[in-house]
């Protein structure tokens, strides 16, 4: 009956599977509250049912719960979501050989392109112009680059030539997207949606759940998204944990629907998630470098949707403090926790000018 | 290819083990007759094993609960997991035609704790193999997560197909993980509620009504978007750039109005399309396939301004599951108008085939999603999808019993999905698919055979030809189809027949193993065109490798010893009273006659390629000794199969095997040389015993052999003036061999 649930985050948007094994669970967020049962008990409150399902999405631990006195029919919900969650992975895998991304890659263009794919890498492309191209989902040449490079062995970067051989195929303005076809415009050219589809199917799973009749539910699939309140009738509770320091809390925040509680959140951060031996060589790769950003620890985006969350943080990650609040401006609805080097957090959030 | 042959062997070897280590078990507990059926449940194999054996640590079981069919166990009083029995969750059938039993653990994850095989009657049955071979296979599913598996896409901890003959073995691994993944499905759901019946639908339900009656019962659905909801949806999308482009149109105008319905169900269809245009669609439609009737009013048409017939309809997507279907030109149906009265006006109106391989359930709640596209640039673009959510009423449906006794009670209709997610295609199209190349193989072999048999007369001329095809054509059939794709038929397939059109046939139990099913059709085909001749003589291993003896013997000089007639004649029903016996006996218990089928060699010699204990091997080589002397000696009088082939050989419909009136009165020669003495000293052919080896046949032909054809040549040399005394020589010659015979007939 105890929702106190501790869920990993994975730990960067842009993991490769030839670097799986060096993914180490640093930051987490908490959707818990360790005050929360006994206050509902003191209100002689009987809590509804909770159910929950544990799993695997895109590589990342995950976790659905719902609250529902009728758990079998949450159960149903929850196989619905399983289905449908495995119906996404199946689109936006880079590791599925038969996905809907991977033989666009393959191919260069896809013909009458399932329905998500041209959702989302509109959105990303939306993103990618938004931040003048930091966020770029078509910057996975030059992160097979780096895998390729570091599982030869290699200790330091790969050579600036290389890096600018690779960097002519990323571009995210040569990628076309309708719905009946999507089109990868210079040869070589390759999409990955590793920074936004966790939320992207975040957000489906959630979709789903709210048009089965569920109300209070919290969806973490290495992003959250929550809806409603918790069994004991509080807001979801979510907490920024240190990177180094994973007993530490710099940040909680409320998630859901109530007042003051965003209803997703999202974490990218590359420490942790190297290629190679240097810490400073991960996934959070800067498209007009070539190299990894180091601008912060981590980033949190806390947003009305995952997607854009997922999107938000990742692409955050990859901007300097001045610009990264430019962008920030341009999302209303949406609030940033930016780690430093030492730790500190800083929020921002940057309501809508009346 | 040798790593190959030795693991088929080893899972062969481990097969036998796990057979003979149920067998004491079927008989002492449960009696001969019982054994088969009434046995298969739950608390009967839980009293045969240790509660520990399935869940580590558990000491005991507690009472089996109802639904789901599982029993809880416990240490002291702590629950630790649920005990189920395979075969009463899933198709359990394996290559007998019966269910492999297996107990299986499941601790309160989910995850597969112990299995434990407590029945079965596969045809492997074998003493003294170890047993702990099958218990390595079914505790590598120990640790096994299904639920968790399929959540993250992965499949079973097995590869889909082992190669060889392991039809067992795959069927072992396929109902575990299937049932484990019923079973724990139904724990989760709290046990408690009942699953639903399983439905399909029901073609002559519903009544014929008008457009409202057709929303108001659901079997029309529909999805009235407006411009306000559109321009929210791009609102939360948090794409800024869609955000800020919104419709210029009121809010509350229609931007979409979009119906959905089933149409392939006659009653809707012939409600919405009227009689006529209902029976072209459903004309259209080949069997299993659906199709769903999509219209729309409002701004925003499902088909895009840009449509021209050839493209595929990129605006929808039907979602049923985990599956995504795509519609394009060839599932588009024109739809001139919608019949049923008081329908609204619609712009586009179109009907979509779904095709039979999609795994479309009908019943099972679909939806269909509609993408909405804004620009928002000169080549830019932001899209959000809406989805229709559709399910076909009850009323267009009918329940169906459950199949095997309440096993699929968890697989209900809407677990469609689901379950292929952890299933795949069936288990014997998979194995089928694998084993292309030995189908291929073997149908390039009937191939042969068919022409051989077409042609016979061709061939039996041309002595050398025929004896080097026949010699070719056995060592093919011994060393390939035999040692390498271990086809060889065998009298437990007779059994394993009867004994499933007495109690249930199931194609998929015959068909999980493509080249004996393949063998089998053939026989039957050529049992009712020749008889048994071309299965005994021609595409049976243990024959072939009879016959090759035989004839290496021969070569050696081995003398042979022919059985005097009378004897022989006497010495043939031992085989028809094997055969009654075996059937009889399986009438009791097929287990017990598959143990009582060893009087075949034919797993010994051809399958475990004498790879066995060595009293199994000494039987085989001692049949095989007195086939050194006596011409294939276990077909002519031991041979059950054999006999279960020539009683329905009987009403074969060709005799192509060709008689002299001569033969017999006086000729004896193929009385004297046929190798299975099939034949008459009157000259007859006993079909019964004839096994079509063509020798006769030959000798028909022979200028040189047959007494008849000589006389023949003599004339004809005669006639065209050849030198007589050589033709007087050679008529004193055949003159001399045709009276010897009569000498010694009765």
């Amino acid at each position: 009956m105890d929702p106190t649930r501790t869920t990993g985050t994975r730990m960067t948007k842009h993991a490769h599977p030839l670097a799986m094994k060096t993914r180490r669970r640093f930051l987490s967020i908490v959707a818990a509250c360790a005050a929360a049962g006994p206050i509902a008990l003191a209100r002689g409150m009987t809590a509804p049912a909770v159910s929950t399902w544990r799993g695997t999405v895109m590589g990342a631990a995950a976790a659905m719960t719902l609250v529902h006195p009728d758990r079998a029919k949450a159960r149903a919900a929850i196989d619905a979501c399983v289905d449908e969650i495995a119906r996404l992975e199946a689109i936006f895998s880079l590791y599925r050989a038969d996905s809907a991304l991977v033989r666009l890659n393959a191919a260069g263009a896809l013909y009458a392109p399932p329905h998500e794919l041209v959702e989302l890498l509109a959105f990303g492309l939306a993103l990618a112009r938004a931040s003048e191209g930091a966020f770029d989902p078509s910057i996975q040449p030059l992160y097979r680059l780096y895998a390729c490079h570091f599982a030869r062995g290699a200790v330091r970067a790969p050579s600036q030539e290389e890096i600018a051989r690779v960097l002519r195929r990323v571009d995210y303005r040569s990628i076309e997207v309708g719905s009946d076809r999507i089109r990868l415009r210079k040869p070589g050219m390759a999409i990955t949606l590793n920074g936004i589809a966790q939320g992207f199917i975040t957000d489906r799973a959630a979709d789903r759940l709210r048009a089965a009749g569920f109300d209070h539910v919290l969806v973490d699939l290495g992003e959250a998204r929550a809806l409603g309140q918790r069994a004991d009738g509080l807001p979801w509770q979510a907490a920024v944990r240190d990177p180094r320091d994973p007993a530490r809390m710099l940040a909680t925040l409320a998630l859901g629907e109530g007042p003051g509680a965003f209803p997703a959140l999202a974490t990218s951060a590359g420490y942790g998630t190297t290629f190679g031996p240097d810490p400073r060589i991960h996934h959070l790769l800067d498209p007009y470098t070539g190299r990894s950003a180091n601008h912060y620890l981590s980033v949190s985006a806390a947003a009305p949707r995952a997607t854009l969350a997922d999107g938000l943080s990742t692409t955050l990650s990859l901007l300097a403090p001045p610009r990264a609040h430019a962008l920030l401006a341009r999302y209303a609805s949406a609030r940033a926790y930016f780690v430093d080097s030492l730790g500190r957090t800083e929020v921002v959030h940057v309501p809508e000018r009346a | 290819m040798r790593h190959t042959a030795l693991a088929v062997v080893a899972w062969f070897l481990c097969l036998c083990a796990a057979a003979a280590d149920a067998q004491p078990g079927t008989a002492s507990t449960t009696g001969p007759s019982g054994a088969q059926s009434a046995a298969a449940s739950l608390g009967g194999f839980l009293a045969r094993v240790a509660p520990g054996e399935v869940i580590p640590g558990a000491d005991r079981f507690g009472p089996v609960r109802e639904s789901p069919l599982v029993a809880p166990a416990y240490r002291a009083d702590k629950l630790l997991g649920h005990v189920y029995l395979n075969s009463q969750y899933v198709d359990a059938n394996g290559y007998s035609g019966k269910p492999i039993h297996i107990l299986i653990g499941l601790d309160l994850e989910g995850t597969i704790v112990g299995a434990k095989l407590v029945e079965h009657s596969e045809p492997i049955v074998l003493i003294g193999i170890p047993e702990r071979k099958v218990v390595a296979y079914l505790q590598s599913f120990v640790g096994y997560n299904p639920v968790k598996a399929a959540a993250s896409g992965k499949g079973s901890p097995h590869p889909d197909i082992v190669s060889g003959a392991t039809v067992t073995v795959l069927v072992m691994g396929e109902s575990v993980v299937r049932s484990a993944v019923r079973v724990s499905r139904a724990l989760q759901a709290g046990g408690a509620a009942p699953a639903p019946a399983a439905r399909v639908l029901d073609p002559q339900a519903g009544p014929s009504v008008d457009w409202n009656g057709l929303l108001q019962a659901g079997a029309v659905r529909r999805m009235l978007l407006t411009v306000g909801q559109v321009n929210k949806a791009f609102v939360d999308s948090g794409d800024k750039e869609a955000a800020q482009r919104p419709e210029i149109a009121p809010s509350e105008n229609t931007f979409s109005d979009l119906y959905v319905a089933l149409v392939s169900h006659p009653a809707i269809g012939r409600s919405l399309l009227g009689e006529e245009a209902y029976e072209t669609l459903a004309k259209s439609l080949e069997p299993g396939e659906q199709a769903i009737l999509v219209a729309s009013g409002g701004g925003y048409s499902y088909k895009g301004p840009g449509y021209v017939p050839g493209d595929s309809f990129d605006r929808i997507q039907l979602i049923q599951g985990a599956e995504t279907i795509r519609f394009r030109d060839r599932h588009h149906r024109r739809v001139a108008s919608v019949h049923a009265p008081g329908a609204p006006e619609l712009k586009d109106i179109d009907a979509f085939l779904i095709p039979a391989d999609s795994d479309f359930d009908p019943v099972a709640p679909w939806r269909l999603q509609l993408l909405v596209q804004r620009t928002t640039g000169a080549l830019d673009k932001a899209f959000v999808a809406f989805d229709l959510a559709y399910q076909l009423p009850e009323i267009y449906t009918k329940a169906v019993a459950p199949a095997g006794g309440g096993a699929s009670t968890a697989a209900s209709s809407t677990h469609a999905a689901p379950e292929a997610l952890d299933s795949g295609p069936p288990l014997w199209q998979r194995i089928w698919y694998s084993r292309a190349a030995a189908i291929a193989v073997l149908a390039l072999m009937l191939g042969v055979l068919t022409v051989i048999f077409f042609f016979q007369d061709f061939l039996v001329r041309r002595e050398t030809l025929y004896l080097r095809v026949r010699y070719a054509y056995l060592a093919g059939v011994l060393v390939w189809l035999g040692w390498t794709a271990q086809a060889q038929l065998s009298v437990v397939n007779v059994l394993t027949f009867t004994t499933a059109l007495r109690e249930g046939f199931h194609w998929s139990a015959f068909l999980v193993d493509p080249l004996i099913f393949i063998l089998w059709c053939s026989v039957a085909a050529a049992l009712l065109f020749w008889g048994r001749g071309p299965f005994c003589g021609w595409l049976c291993p243990f024959g072939a490798l009879q016959e090759l003896t035989n004839r290496a013997a021969r070569a050696l000089k081995v003398p042979q010893y022919k059985i005097p007639w009378r004897v022989h004649e006497r010495l043939w029903p031992i085989k028809y009273i094997i055969f009654l016996g075996l059937f009889g006996v399986s009438l009791g218990s097929l287990a017990y006659a598959e143990m009582l089928s060893e009087i075949e060699p034919f797993k010994t010699a051809v399958i475990l390629r004498f790879m066995r204990e060595w009293w199994f091997v000494a039987y085989a080589l001692v049949l095989l000794a007195a086939g050194l002397f006596i011409e294939r000696f276990f077909c002519r009088y031991l041979c059950p199969l054999g006999a279960a082939l020539a009683i329905p050989g009987r009403i074969r419909m060709f005799d192509w095997l060709k008689r002299y009136r001569e033969c017999g009165n006086p000729c004896q020669r193929c009385f004297k040389d046929c190798p299975v003495e099939a034949i008459h000293p009157e000259g007859h052919i006993n079909p019964n015993e004839c096994i079509s080896c063509l020798h006769c046949q030959m000798l028909y032909y022979h200028d040189h052999k047959c007494p008849v054809r000589i006389q023949r040549r003599l004339k004809r040399e005669r006639r065209s003036a050849m030198a007589p005394a050589l033709g007087a020589e050679s008529g004193a010659a055949a003159a001399a061999h045709a009276q010897r015979p009569a000498e010694t007939a009765p």
